[in-house]
């Protein structure tokens, strides 16, 4: 622990010493000759703007608004009053350039606000600055540094969580510390991930979806890496959905690109902030969320007594206490930043300790972040990035392991008057003494940037980037004698350690050049190399039983049975290269080609080189003379059209193309090998093309604004393990390019500003994106391939589709048991067909039952400022369309004697039950279709409402800001879901992946949190 | 027009550019794409004559690895233990439901007690090496006969498992050149007749071998005596067992490497230390009162989550404890079986033999007996003998035996018992071998 809070205070106190040193920022001020000084506020309701960037046109000075809206530009040289232009920046608003006089340090400079601004500069993989007027792909951005603001966010994807068209979140477990799946414009790949690629400040970084101890076989509470990065040090998300957009970072983007931007620091003196946050979780309603569970209690004589139901007061009584705790939420940022013209910094701390509704879950994360920029002259750059975490996650027993939600979701009265007092397995509270399982984290993100622009047409840049995560996954059971009744040898004590240490490498050129034959054109030329390299560290340990009578015994090397350790090494690289031609006329209408090469070390050894093309058109209809001159189109503020073809890659696994053994122990220790992995080597990338069509527009004075875009990507050479007959003595699978899938949909965001004056500011948002994704081809001669239980890949429908009997009709014996020779079943043709034969034996077809992943999803937001210093923002998200396995009814009434009404017809006669429901609780889990039901749902996501402490009021307690705020998270949710959590499911192990199974996992919480924002 | 003027700023200017794409193309690529795989070895240069002897005992091992598996499998589906796990991927073999879907049913571990699998991957492993070993000369391989026998009588076995534990089965090839020449289904009997062909092949290696072949020899004189057995060529079958001296015995090792060398009986129903158990399956009920030193028995005093009292075995009382493959106690077992009708006396006698080792009154020797007191008798000193050693399971399919409890009691992980014993082919063959091309 020493170690790990080391570097994080190291990072701290360096940046103190760097603000804090006797007059650092002052006499550097005081060397400058000439200043422009000023604010930046939005037009009409004159709200100061933080974070907006002001840069001299033709100069090196930069700046960037304090949270009052103040900047500052030092180090001009020219003379008092000579006159420069400063271009101003901040997302959601138009560029302004406005002329400024050196040493005015009044300039008051007004943003018009529009929600579709063309001007804003995105990241694309290129060395110099993009606008999205220039490219022909829909980039989605999040200003995170406002919605932070304005939001309940205390992770990364709840920060993308419904303000990205097309990008979906789907959580897992509402354990806190827990993640979700990312998925960007529906599922491209049969067997790879689909998550999207993560860069920070311009460095590929671990984007791992589903880390941690595996608390339970299922995989339900899995940790993502991408909730490492602290919400409050980002200024903005890019999000590039496709190949179209994402081309140019070639094998392994075809799932998309998240660019995550950090702050950086602004000149002038430092400027600190401070937020404190203090809130609860807890797990709403779960005195009667639970199900209502049946079954005999037992008579004295052992022998089955009446018919009843679970008591919930009785579990409570049992449990000696609630079931579910409200669990505190406490958090705490210090940032500070400022800088010279020619130096600036950005530093935070964070500390942030979160409890679940489990007694033994929460997280606490220690993070800090330093961004440091520095130019020796004008026309270099050099910029260093660092961030680290660290800090435990504690994760309860879940689903497949027990604990609580599962011995209370299958409780029983079979059990009452037993030490298991009507739970099913274990009283909850001996679940919190002998199951720990937690995950130590230690990352370290560091870049260094050096930009250069020797010359006003070229400007080129290097980027070299590290990301180092280690993990610890624990695994600890205390030796507690007392309860081997409850747990078995489990009370006997095991210990494991699970070390993952995960290192991202990477170095990336590029290099710009521009060149303008004519006013009217420009044509600008970018190529860039990039290599990437990725390793994976594995050591475990491992052993059971500690000796009795010891207390505290909690390492390995103390237990005394089964030992055993693991060890390995993977890594893999991946080297491309790209070239890029834009052409631009008259700033309105560009069109860009590239192509791009790549090479990996995951490729089979007769696979080369693969080459993705890219080309994109983006016309600002807006400019041309036809919008200003006619009545009608002249509404439009502004008008793109835009279009655009691109094709990236996904890289096979690290060793699947190579044929290998492994070593194993012979007979009397002999040395011995085994058959691995049976390889190919004609295996190569699986390939994304993706076409995308849409339009910008803004009208009624930028006050409306629209992105609408439809997309249509095709995966080719998608990768299918097909599993090797055994006969033939290999043991696993075999890959293959093989199968082909389309995704295509729309996506329109629509942001508006109804109300804006001095008096009320009411925004409003919207967004919807759609998902039609198809299986086209399979391996040759397969129409479909199994995807997990109850999920198929089937050529003409979705991929990982529910595929299973369905059973329209039924007569039931009195004993629940369906009378197979009347029982009908979905033909697939739209008719019915026996279900069983003559023989009893099951007959009927698979048929195609739903989708796993939704269709279609969406939010609305709003806010609504109000007596100047109110201001109420809500969302609301919804996901329609889809199926999940609701596992909780599965093991409720298939398993373990059941506890359902239809398992008890002595006492809930067949008569007043629903036939086929009955059916198949009681077809020995051959009929299952009723478990695959509609997950759709809308939750009632977020609400905030803030009161901004009038600014002569701050300044009475010597603060430049400050604002209070009460936040809402999961708040309500309508569904007509029959599970638990129309939101739980499986990440990992082995229902994990692509699938939506959900099976005693926690719901999601509810969180009330109050923060308290100052700037000094 | 703007051109672009050379000068010494756009010089330096491109000779950064340059420096900075040499940085990365400078070296050769194929190096910068090189990586390490250091607990990996490639496929390629393994089967050499240098590593005759290392890929037949990888042969050996990966048999070990599924023999151990389906002694408990086989004992799990029989009436020897009793699933005593929460974990219902595991209860068809118990609740003797089995159908060829059911998912742990087909896993290609040996550790998570597959079957089919592991033992078509022995089949292979011994297979690929064997054909190999024919192909190369005694000058590049040293005890080359030795080494042809132990291929052969390894993969013999594990054909003869295949035959005993399944419906029917299926034997594929995979050709030197790799290619692989796809089996079709194929009955117990017809899986017998293979392994008696490998058998074959492996009398004939070992007698070439001499005398550092007399164990390999022996064990293929037991292996072919009991697939002839299991086909019910009972001369063929006495005639073998009667080449082997009682006191032969060849084992499945075991070690405490973690992993797949434990005794896999063990590690479902064992003693383990610091007074624990390992009890993922409980000696099923059959078993609790023999008072015979040959089944080894004690109560843990505990129940399951099931509510089944838990009961483990000591015959095998570590992680390295050997399960025996073939003995000289087999072999006379065959002859008594085999003499049951044709020579009765004989019969008895051998059966008498056994008796006496259940060292208790329970089972008296007989001083005559029926014919069907004799086949009975016959069978319970099967049941004792070879307890938990994986015969026992092809003995309730081959005697028509109904274990206990019966079809249609209550199974204690919900639901009834079924009676289901041979297991059927299962899906992960039927839908990825074209020879068969089940949809589904």
């Amino acid at each position: 622990m020493r170690g790990r809070l080391s570097l994080g205070a190291a990072l701290l106190l360096a940046t103190a010493a760097l603000v804090a040193a006797p007059g650092t920022g002052r006499v550097l001020e005081a060397q400058e000759a000439g200043t422009i000084a000023g604010t930046v506020s939005a037009e009409g309701s004159r709200e100061a703007l933080a974070g907006a960037q002001i840069v001299v046109t033709g100069g090196t000075q930069r700046a960037e608004t304090d949270d009052r809206g103040r900047f500052r530009l030092t180090g001009f040289t020219q003379p008092v009053g000579t006159t420069v232009t400063l271009e101003v920046r901040r997302i959601g608003y138009n560029v302004v350039r406005v002329p400024a006089r050196v040493g005015d340090t009044n300039v008051g400079v007004s943003l018009h606000e529009n929600p579709v601004s063309l001007e804003q500069v995105v990241v694309t993989g290129t060395a110099g600055a993009t606008e999205k007027r220039e490219i022909g792909n829909a980039v989605t951005t999040v200003n995170a540094a406002a919605v932070v603001q304005t939001a309940p966010i205390s992770n990364m994807q709840q920060l993308l969580n419904g303000r990205a068209p097309g990008v979906v979140i789907m959580p897992t477990s509402g354990a806190v510390g827990t993640g979700s799946q990312v998925r960007v414009r529906g599922l491209a790949s049969f067997s790879l991930g689909n998550g999207p690629l993560l860069y920070v400040d311009g460095v590929r970084v671990n984007n791992d979806a589903a880390t941690g101890p595996a608390n339970q076989a299922f995989g339900s509470s899995s940790i993502s890496r991408l909730n490492d990065i602290n919400p409050e040090d980002i200024e903005s998300i890019e999000i590039l959905k496709g190949p179209s957009a994402a081309t140019l970072y070639g094998t392994e983007a075809s799932n998309g690109v998240i660019n995550i931007i950090t702050k950086k620091g602004a000149s002038g003196a430092a400027r600190w902030s401070a937020v404190v946050r203090q809130g609860v979780n807890y797990l709403q309603d779960w005195k009667t969320r639970f199900p209502t569970n049946y079954g005999p209690i037992h008579n004295a004589d052992g022998s089955a007594g009446p018919i009843v139901a679970v008591s919930m007061d009785s579990l409570i009584k049992a449990d000696g206490g609630d079931l579910f705790r409200n669990g505190r939420h406490q958090e705490t940022q210090l940032t500070v930043n400022g800088g010279t013209s020619t130096f600036n910094y950005y530093a935070s701390g964070n500390l942030m300790d979160s409890q679940g509704a489990e007694p033994t879950n929460n997280t606490r994360k220690y993070s800090t972040r330093l961004n440091v920029g520095l130019s020796p002259s004008p026309k270099l750059h050099l910029s260093g990035d660092v961030g680290y975490i660290t800090g435990p996650t504690y994760l309860s027993a879940e689903a497949g392991y027990g604990g609580r939600v599962w011995t209370t979701l299958l409780a029983t009265p079979k059990t009452y008057n037993t030490w298991q007092e009507g739970f099913y397995s274990s009283i909850p509270r001996q679940y919190d003494k002998i199951y720990k399982f937690w995950q130590d984290l230690n990352r370290f993100t560091g870049s260094v940037k050096l930009e250069h622009q020797p010359l006003p047409w070229l400007q080129h840049r290097l980027t070299i980037g590290y990301d180092r995560t280690g993990e610890g996954n624990n695994y600890y059971q205390p030796r507690i004698d007392s309860l081997y009744y409850s747990f078995g040898s489990d009370a006997y004590g095991y210990r494991e350690l699970d070390g993952v240490t995960t290192v991202y490498k990477s170095l990336d050129y590029n290099a710009n050049a521009t060149w303008n034959p004519a006013p009217a054109y420009r044509f600008t030329t970018a190529a860039g190399a990039q290599y990437y390299h990725t390793s994976h560290e594995y050591l475990q340990a491992w052993g059971s039983i500690f000796p009795p009578g010891y207390e505290g015994l909690s390492s390995v090397a103390a237990t005394t049975s089964s030992p055993g350790q693991y060890q390995d090494y993977t890594e893999d690289a991946t080297l491309g290269y790209y070239g890029q031609e834009q052409f631009g006329w008259r700033d309105r209408l560009f069109l860009t080609a590239a192509l791009r090469w790549d090479n990996s070390s995951a490729f089979g050894s007769k696979v080369n080189q693969v080459v993705y093309p890219k080309y994109s058109l983006s016309w600002v209809l807006s400019d041309e003379p036809l919008f200003a001159n006619n009545a009608l189109l002249g509404h439009f503020s502004s008008f793109r059209l835009r279009a655009a073809y691109g094709e990236a890659g996904k890289a096979p696994g690290t060793y699947d193309a190579v044929p290998t053994y492994i070593p194993a122990t012979g007979p009397n220790g002999q040395p011995a090998v085994t058959l691995q992995s049976i390889g190919n080597p004609n295996l190569g990338p699986e390939r994304g093309k993706e076409y995308e069509l849409g339009f910008d527009a803004a009208v009624l004075q930028d006050r409306l604004g629209a992105e609408v875009t439809y997309y249509h990507k095709k995966t080719t050479d998608a990768i299918l393990f097909k599993q090797v007959a055994p006969s033939t003595g290999f043991p696993g699978t075999q890959p293959f390019n093989a199968g082909s899938i389309l995704n295509k949909g729309w996506e329109i965001a629509i942001r508006g500003t109804p109300v804006r004056n001095n008096q009320i500011t009411w925004d409003l948002n919207a967004s919807i994106a759609t998902n039609d994704n198809k299986v086209l081809s399979l391996l040759p001669g397969t129409n479909f391939v199994t995807a997990g239980t109850y999920l198929r890949h089937t050529v003409g429908f979705p991929a990982f589709g529910w595929w299973e009997r369905r059973l329209v009709s039924a007569q039931v014996n009195p004993d629940g048991t369906g009378i197979k020779s009347s029982m009908l079943c979905d033909d697939g043709k739209g008719g019915t067909t026996p279900c069983y034969n003559s023989s009893g034996s099951l007959v009927a077809p698979l048929v195609y039952l739903g989708r796993s992943v939704p269709p279609t999803e969406g939010s609305v937001s709003t806010t609504l400022g109000f007596l100047k210093n109110f201001s109420i923002y809500t969302q609301v998200d919804f996901k329609h369309g889809q199926k999940k396995m609701d596992g909780n009814t599965r093991v409720r009434c298939t398993f373990f004697g059941g506890r359902c009404p239809e398992n008890f017809t002595s006492a809930f006669p067949v008569n007043t039950l629903d036939p086929v429901r009955t059916a198949e609780i009681n077809s020995n889990r051959s009929l299952v279709d009723f478990l695959i039901t509609n997950a759709s749902f809308a939750k009632w996501r977020e609400l905030t409402l803030s009161y901004n402490v009038p600014e002569r009021f701050a300044r009475m307690a010597n603060l430049s800001r400050a604002q209070l705020s009460v936040s809402g998270r999961n708040l309500h949710t309508w569904t007509s879901y029959q599970g638990f959590e129309p939101e739980a499911m499986f990440l990992g192990g082995s229902r994990g992946g692509n699938a939506a199974w959900e099976q005693t996992t926690l719901p999601q919480l509810t969180s009330w949190i109050v923060s308290l924002s100052l700037g000094l | 027009m703007t051109l672009y003027r050379f000068s010494s700023a756009t010089v330096r200017a491109v000779m950064a550019g340059v420096f900075g794409v040499g940085l990365l193309t400078a070296c050769n690529s194929n190096d910068l794409l090189k990586v390490q795989s250091p607990s990996r070895i490639p496929a390629s240069g393994l089967y050499v004559p240098g590593n005759a002897t290392l890929l037949v005992n990888s042969a050996i091992a990966d048999f070990e690895c599924a023999f151990g598996a389906y002694a408990a499998v086989g004992g799990l589906i029989g009436d020897e233990l009793a699933d005593a796990t929460q974990t219902a991927d595991r209860y068809p073999y118990d609740q003797r439901t089995l159908t060829s879907k059911d998912a742990r049913y087909q896993s290609s571990s040996c550790e998570s007690i597959g079957v089919y699998s592991p033992l078509q991957t022995a089949r292979i492993s011994a297979d690929k090496i064997r054909q190999q070993l024919v192909q190369w000369s005694d000058q590049q391989v040293s005890a080359r006969q030795l080494l042809i026998a132990t291929a052969n009588a390894y993969e013999g076995y594990a054909e003869l498992l295949l035959g005993e534990g399944f419906c029917n089965t299926v034997f594929s090839t995979v050709n030197p050149d790799g290619s692989v020449s796809y089996g079709d289904p194929i009955t117990p009997a017809q899986a017998f007749d293979s392994a008696i062909t490998r058998f074959n092949d492996a009398v004939t290696a070992a007698q070439a071998a001499g005398a550092s072949g007399a164990d390999i020899l022996n064990l293929a004189y037991v292996g072919r005596a009991r697939a002839a057995l299991d086909k019910g060529d009972l001369p063929a079958a006495r005639a073998d067992a009667a080449k082997v001296p009682a006191s032969f015995r060849f084992d499945m090792t075991a070690d405490v490497t973690p992993g797949r060398r434990y005794n896999r009986v063990w590690a479902q129903n064992g003693l383990a230390s610091g007074g624990s158990y390992n009890e993922a399956a409980s000696v099923d009920t059959a078993y609790h009162s023999l008072n015979d030193p040959r089944v080894p028995v004690k109560s843990t005093g505990d129940t399951s989550r099931t509510k089944i009292p838990i009961w483990v075995q000591t015959k095998f009382p570590t992680a390295d404890a050997h399960i025996r493959i073939a003995s000289g106690d087999e072999a006379q077992l065959i002859i008594a079986e085999a003499d049951l009708a044709a020579n009765p006396s004989n019969s008895l006698a051998i059966i008498n033999t056994f008796r006496a080792r259940s060292g208790g009154s329970e089972l008296p020797l007989l001083p005559t007996a029926t014919a069907a007191q004799l086949k009975s008798a016959l069978i319970e000193e099967r049941r004792r003998e070879f307890f938990l050693e994986g015969q026992r399971l092809y003995d309730l399919i081959r005697f028509q035996i109904e274990p206990s409890p019966p079809a249609g009691a209550n199974f204690p992980g919900g639901g009834t018992y079924g009676s289901q014993l041979c297991m059927p082919l299962p899906d992960v063959e039927r839908f990825n071998n074209p020879k068969i091309g089940a949809s589904g």
